[in-house]
């Protein structure tokens, strides 16, 4: 199956792609990463709060993904089996690095300017920088599973089916950490919202 | 629907998640109650909020960063697989030789461990105990010489009944015959 393009020109699809890879295309698999490295890496930041640690696990979660692809067998969606990558390196990260606890300082600033830039009126400006800073700190004080439903559902939307594939939970867990993760952030944001 | 239940069920329903049925009570509930309603509204800017700082923050890392990068670290890889892969070809090319004298002594050793133990070493399984010799006894007849183990042998004597009644062991005349 393939996927229209913007300009009339027809897209392979995902499982076009892989098969394409499985076979050693390089190009296939730069494709593939085009289309998902955003996501993976909204994921990671999500879960590390921090940009190069986030970089980082990106890269490596396509450097398994290249490894491993004549192993994946399209049982589920490739962004799943990326998603579910990414979730399981960061997660391994922070549990090394529990007693390391990660430096939001640079991660604020860096919010903070890209706030800045995307906001024409200083007075909204402000505010979008206020709450950028507050939500990374927000999420910060969230465990790490916590961090991955809501990254997973408010910003990538997935369902809550294929959260829990992702995650590797039941259905009813997704539920209640997200609904636990709200509850949390909605406290220590309400000034802001 | 009362706003207990609604509270219950908002974080599902902000997210697409109620049975149809649950999702119908919440929105006329939503419609009256505005307290309710706001709750709903500070779920849907928090989600928005959230969407927005993520993807901003996303957005620094542009394909002209990652790809590189990446890239490097794909042929760094396909390197060090392949570097793997040709050392162990060298090492096999460079031992040929030394490889050759203990293979040499190995299938030595196998064949003579085959040859021992089934083809017929001394007790082995393939040796074969029963052999025939000239008794001197029976006149020239065979017998037959079981050999069971080191210390015990059974003899089998094999005669024919060609013995005539005449005890001096004379043969007879050809003019006896009739």
């Amino acid at each position: 199956m393939s996927v229209k393009g913007i300009e009339g020109l027809v897209e392979p699809s995902d499982a076009e792609l892989v098969r394409r890879s499985q076979r050693g295309d390089r190009g296939a698999f730069r494709e593939l990463v085009a289309r998902y490295y955003q996501k993976i890496f909204r994921l990671a930041l999500g879960m590390l709060n921090d940009r190069e640690e986030a970089l980082d696990a990106t890269q490596e979660t396509f450097l398994r993904a290249y490894k491993s692809i004549k192993g994946f067998r399209g049982s589920a969606g490739v962004y799943t089996w990326l998603y579910r990558i990414a979730a399981n390196l960061a997660l391994d990260r922070q549990r090394r690095e529990s007693h390391n606890p990660v430096e939001l300082r640079d991660s604020v600033e860096l919010e903070s300017e890209a706030a800045g830039q995307s906001a024409p009126d200083p007075a909204e400006g402000f505010h979008n920088r206020r709450l950028g800073e507050r939500i990374v700190e927000a999420i910060a004080g969230l465990t790490p599973e916590h961090r991955a439903v809501v990254v997973l559902r408010a910003v990538e939307g997935l369902s809550y089916k294929e959260i829990a594939r992702v995650v590797g939970c039941s259905e009813g867990t997704v539920m209640s950490r997200l609904y636990y993760a709200r509850k949390k952030l909605q406290k220590e944001l309400a000034r802001f919202l | 629907m009362d706003c207990a239940r609604v509270k219950e069920l908002l974080v599902r329903f902000v997210d697409g998640e109620c049975r149809p049925d649950e999702a119908l009570g919440v929105e006329e509930h939503l419609g009256y109650c505005a307290s309710c309603a706001g709750e709903r509204l500070e779920l849907e800017r928090l989600d928005g909020a959230l969407r927005e700082t993520f993807r901003a923050r996303a957005a620094e890392v542009g394909w002209d960063l990652f790809w590189p990068a990446l890239r490097e670290r794909l042929d760094q890889e396909a390197e060090e697989a392949q570097g793997l892969f040709d050392s162990w070809r060298r090492l096999l090319q460079l031992q040929r030789l030394a490889w050759a004298v203990p293979g040499a002594v190995l299938l030595v050793v196998g064949l003579f461990v085959f040859g021992w133990f089934f083809v017929g070493g001394e007790n082995g399984a393939g040796v074969s105990n029963l052999t025939r010799v000239e008794s001197i006894d029976s006149h020239g007849s065979d017998v037959a010489v079981f050999r069971i183990s080191k210390d015990r042998t059974t003899v089998i004597w094999l005669f024919e009944e060609t013995e005539t009644d005449d005890e001096s062991g004379v043969e007879p005349s050809r003019n006896d015959i009739p």
